[in-house]
């Protein structure tokens, strides 16, 4: 992006003209008068706001443009880095084919064929009403599991911890397959239903004081027994959806140290429950499972004994950016091979259906043979008993584990012959990508009644879950096998630090609302085991402008701010309670007041 | 023909520089083959749409900078009410018109009776649509971006493994969401090979492209007829969603498509921008400035953004970089002019007009009626320079890439990318 400045445009509009030889000016130009340098209120303290909270994402991770794709200004620090971002943009904006480099994968299962068809805009995911992996502005990934189920003292229904993934489909359940295989779950059948709260079990009322009323909805999904093409199918289970949220300000957050996010934990843990699967309660510490690891890399030693806390996705599964959910994403969405993954996304029920399917082993049987054919490495000896053992084989690599098996029969042969179909350089580009998206910059800071609506995030509690502000540590961030192989290859880093490949945010105070802690609101269907890390509300309030939406919560049931807000009094004993009733009580303007400031920040 | 002489800046050209302001012709004749051999061309073509990106961006911060009169921001409110009924909604309403006479034109076809000539017109009716998509890129903005339609038309590349499997598997597939088999680029493979119109015989017959060999013409018919009419299905959704339930048999046709043509708080997307910042007119815009930065300088959606992906990605992935596949209309030898259309559509944005010149309550007078005819001369000189820089390019597109990096377009060993180095 250029950038321009201020004292760039201060000149031109006091410049003399320069000779203009449009012929036209002259007889027809009406006089607007000149332009007048505008009051210069951005960057500015204002009111209860600091100058440095314009800029959330910290000088290094803060773009002045409303906008969600723009690179941080930790990039400009490095030559030739915003090139590379733009080259991984592109693995994020274009649709992913089975056989055209560079955006090559897809076989034989995927979620989508693009990043973007999950982050409309960058943005958000968008409420639907029928689940289609190929329509664009779906961002939710279905979450299949085994309930244990409870009950809040007001009666809502949740499941507990121990509600475990299913183990029939992959933990993001795959709705497209190539040809001839069939997708693990046939999406035809899968129903989504939008039902209407008539009441909140917390007693608060669905019209405010002063008679304005709102409207709560949720989703409920069902997916039969029927849809599911695995052996064995599953049973027991139920269906919640997750939407994503925006990318832009990861970087920021994976900046953030270990030890300042153990701080609050113990400092809230005083107070309320905390994930148990999280939190050491005696001890007042994280528990060891609550620090990351991978078998397919070295994560897990990144601290000597344990590896980068756990802070990305709802439920806290993953530490590190480089191996975060988008590191994972652009691997197992669009299922596309790379050095550090040689094995699939799939299952051993998959597999095993796939395997038993005479459709399946006719069609590899008749269009498998040519090595051009991306059936080929399933075709073996072309007997119905070689394609079926074949098959299975392959499409059970589901670990690490299954890494030799992967090499033999897939990678290595025609026709991907050892190939990966995404190189460690454009591996490295994308993560430059990811970890550069700057956060947009607040907006309407000096307007009084945002600063009204500030004053009250404050006052009413808001702000105590939704933590206005971090400062990051030193940004000395673990760096995967990929992006290290790139470096050595082309010897980028000989003196041993791979860091500073990568955009770095060391020392930035940043504004992103969240406290990164999980907190249980007990909604109406809610969230798979009730735990939610509390999602960052920096940038949310560009969303309408800049994805035509602006749906909220995990599975996008809030369509206003306001819903979002009463969604966490739905329960007496959810987390938020206390804030959403504050809320509630609010006069008309004060509301409105924090509604403005929430899309200011 | 009207010329321009403008004195530029020396920041952006540092020289004396004659351009067209209309440059219609792509045509440079037929390139020497040394000329293929010479990325000067190529380098031109990016720094010019660089430059471009830098006179939008110093356009949109002169404005964004100012304290606007009364009467200023009266005039920039009419440039955008001018831009929605003389520029946006006329684009789109003759992309609409062309898409729908090619789809009667292929709907016309039975594969027993065709002539050279209908396959010429159903060819020549292509090129009229695309050339009004190319010119609408500058503002996918709005309904284009919120309803998800350049990736649903315009995806590239075509994604021919996929293409292949749906016509094995007996055309039965639902292919209405499958983006990387639809579109322009599909219809594309279909009518042109080569840079030629597909031949009578080869539709009567098998196709000869690889791995083609054992689809029948007929079979490709079909499939284009049906990506036409989601085509057109979408080009319609783009009108109605501009002007408003203005056209009731087109508004039919999209809600019966079951597709959105109104944004989130329920406006038109014209309504939408010209009542930016308006107090309780439901825009999305909070205020002038924001939806002017849409229009012109935006990361996404806007005039920075479709000069931005013309040089750093439409031509620079395939050519700087080698991904040959990237190529955008390779079928139809239309990349140049593709580009090309996509510069008009900036400078139809700017002077508020389709046909090169400039119109009263454009952001041409309104720099004039400033008196910072300086913008208009560097704008005006950056998009007319990229126009003639990207004409400049050895014609068709891919084979200048295929030359430069010794690789053949067709061949699927060669589908690979030297970013990977």
């Amino acid at each position: 992006m250029n950038k321009l400045s201020r004292l760039t445009i201060v000149t031109m509009l006091a410049a003399p003209l320069l000779s203009a030889c449009s012929d036209e000016d002259s007889a027809t130009v009406e006089d607007l008068g000149k332009l007048t340098p505008d009051e210069h209120v951005f960057g500015q303290a204002t009111g209860n706001f600091s100058a440095e909270e314009w800029f959330p994402g910290g000088e290094l991770g803060t773009t002045e443009k409303a906008s969600y794709s723009s690179p941080a200004p930790a990039l400009a620090s490095i030559s030739g880095m915003e090139e590379d971002f733009n080259v991984g943009e592109d693995f994020f904006e274009h649709l992913y084919t089975i056989d055209q480099a560079p955006r090559k994968g897809l076989g034989p299962a995927w979620v989508r064929s693009s990043c973007f068809h999950c982050h409309p805009s960058y943005g958000h995911g968008k409420r639907q009403t029928e689940y289609r992996a190929n329509t664009v502005g779906n961002g939710y990934l279905l979450v299949i599991y085994h309930p244990q189920e409870a009950f809040t003292s007001d009666g809502v229904r949740y499941t507990t911890e121990a509600s475990g993934y299913i183990s029939e489909v992959t933990g993001m359940p795959q709705t497209q397959a190539m040809q001839p295989f069939k997708a693990p779950i046939d999406e035809n059948q899968i129903q989504i239903q939008w039902k209407n709260v008539e009441a909140m079990p917390s007693g608060l009322p669905m019209t405010f004081p002063d008679g304005e009323q709102y409207a709560l909805i949720y989703p409920e999904v069902t997916i039969p027994t029927s849809a599911f093409n695995t052996s064995p199918k599953p049973s027991d289970y139920e269906v919640r959806l997750e939407s994503t949220i925006g990318i832009y300000g990861t970087g920021l957050l994976d900046a953030i140290t270990d030890e300042d996010i153990e701080k609050q934990w113990a400092s809230e843990a005083r107070f309320v429950d905390m994930n148990p699967n999280m939190w050491d309660k005696a001890a007042g510490t994280f528990k060891a499972s609550a620090y990351y690891s991978a078998a397919y890399n070295n994560t897990g030693s990144f601290h000597g004994d344990h590896g980068p806390l756990k802070r990305f996705t709802y439920a806290m599964t993953r530490g590190s950016l480089q191996d975060g959910a988008g590191s994972n994403a652009v691997w197992n969405i669009t299922n596309v091979t790379r050095s550090d993954r040689h094995f699939l996304y799939t299952t051993p029920a998959w597999a095993k259906a796939m395997s038993e399917d005479p459709e399946v082993i006719s069609y590899i049987k008749s269009h498998g043979s040519s090595p051009l054919s991306p059936l080929y490495p399933y075709y073996a000896d072309g007997t119905d008993e070689g394609i079926k053992t074949r098959v299975n084989e392959i499409l059970s690599c589901s670990s690490v584990a299954k890494k030799s098996t992967f090499d033999k029969y897939l990678f290595e042969g025609a026709p991907y012959n050892g190939k990966d179909e995404m190189s460690d350089k454009q591996y490295y580009q994308f993560m430059v990508w990811h970890r550069g998206l700057a956060v947009p910059a607040a907006r309407n800071l000096n307007d009084p009644q945002v600063q009204r609506g500030k004053q009250l995030f404050s006052e009413i509690g808001c702000a105590q879950c939704h933590r206005p502000s971090w400062t990051t540590g030193s940004d000395n961030m673990w760096v995967d096998a990929a992006t290290k192989a790139y470096a050595d290859a082309n010897g980028l880093a000989k003196d041993g630090d791979y860091t500073k490949l990568l955009p770095k945010y060391p020392n930035q105070t940043i504004w992103p609302y969240t406290d990164m802690v999980q907190h249980r609101l007990f909604m109406e269907n809610d969230i798979r085991t009730g735990w939610c890390r509390t999602t960052p509300l920096w940038g949310r309030g560009l969303s309408r402008r800049l994805t035509g939406a602006d749906d909220r919560l995990h599975d996008c049931r809030a369509r206003t701010v306001t819903e979002a807000i009463m969604w966490h009094g739905y329960s007496k004993q959810s987390q938020g309670y206390r804030a959403a009733e504050k809320f509630y009580k609010l006069p008309k303007e004060d509301r409105h007041a924090l509604v403005k400031f929430v899309e200011s920040i | 023909m009207k010329k321009y002489l403008f004195l530029s800046t020396a920041l952006i050209l540092g020289a004396l520089t004659f351009s067209s302001c209309s440059s219609d012709d792509d045509s440079n004749g037929t390139p020497s083959e040394e000329a293929y051999k010479n990325r000067t061309y190529g380098t031109e073509a990016i720094d010019a749409c660089d430059q471009t990106v830098t006179a939008l961006g110093r356009a949109n911060e002169a404005i964004a900078t100012a304290k606007l009169s009364d009467e200023q921001e009266a005039a920039l409110r009419q440039v955008l009410t001018n831009l929605v009924n003389h520029v946006i909604v006329p684009t789109y309403t003759d992309l609409a018109d062309d898409v729908e006479d090619l789809e009667k034109t292929l709907n016309g076809l039975t594969v027993s009776t065709i002539t050279q000539a209908q396959i010429d017109k159903a060819c020549a009716d292509f090129k009229a649509a695309r050339q009004h998509w190319e010119r609408s890129e500058a503002f996918l903005g709005g309904a284009a971006s919120d309803f998800s339609i350049d990736p649903t038309i315009d995806s590239w590349p075509l994604d021919r493994a996929e293409l292949l499997d749906y016509f094995k598997g007996g055309m039965t597939a639902e292919i209405e969401d499958e983006s990387t088999i639809l579109g322009f680029h599909a219809l594309e493979f279909i009518l042109f090979r080569n840079g030629q119109n597909r031949k009578v015989s080869e539709l009567q017959g098998n196709d000869t492209y690889k791995n083609f060999e054992s689809v029948s013409g007929a079979d490709e018919l079909k499939y284009a007829q049906q990506v036409c009419r989601l085509l057109k299905e979408r080009c319609f959704q783009l009108q109605v969603a501009w002007e408003g339930e203005k056209n009731a048999s087109r508004v039919a046709v999209v809600k019966a498509a079951g597709l959105g043509y109104r944004t989130v708080n329920g406006l038109s997307y014209g309504e939408n921008l010209v009542k930016a910042g308006i107090a309780d007119s439901k825009s999305t815009f909070p205020s002038l400035k924001e939806a002017i930065a849409q229009v012109l300088s935006d990361d996404e959606g806007s005039c920075v953004a479709i000069s931005n992906e013309v040089g750093t990605a439409k031509i620079a992935n395939p050519f700087t970089n080698g991904d040959i596949a990237y190529v955008e209309s390779p079928y139809s030898y239309n990349s140049i002019t593709d580009f090309q259309d996509n510069i008009r559509s900036i400078r139809n944005v700017w002077l508020g007009s389709l046909d090169g010149s400039a119109a009263q309550g454009s952001f041409h007078s309104f720099f004039a009626g400033v008196g910072m005819s300086n913008v208009n001369d560097e704008m005006e000189g950056a998009f007319n320079s990229a126009i003639n820089k990207i004409g400049a390019m050895p014609s068709p597109f891919v084979k200048y890439c295929s030359v430069i990096w010794n690789k053949n377009f067709d061949d699927p060993t060669n589908w690979e990318s030297t970013s990977e180095e």
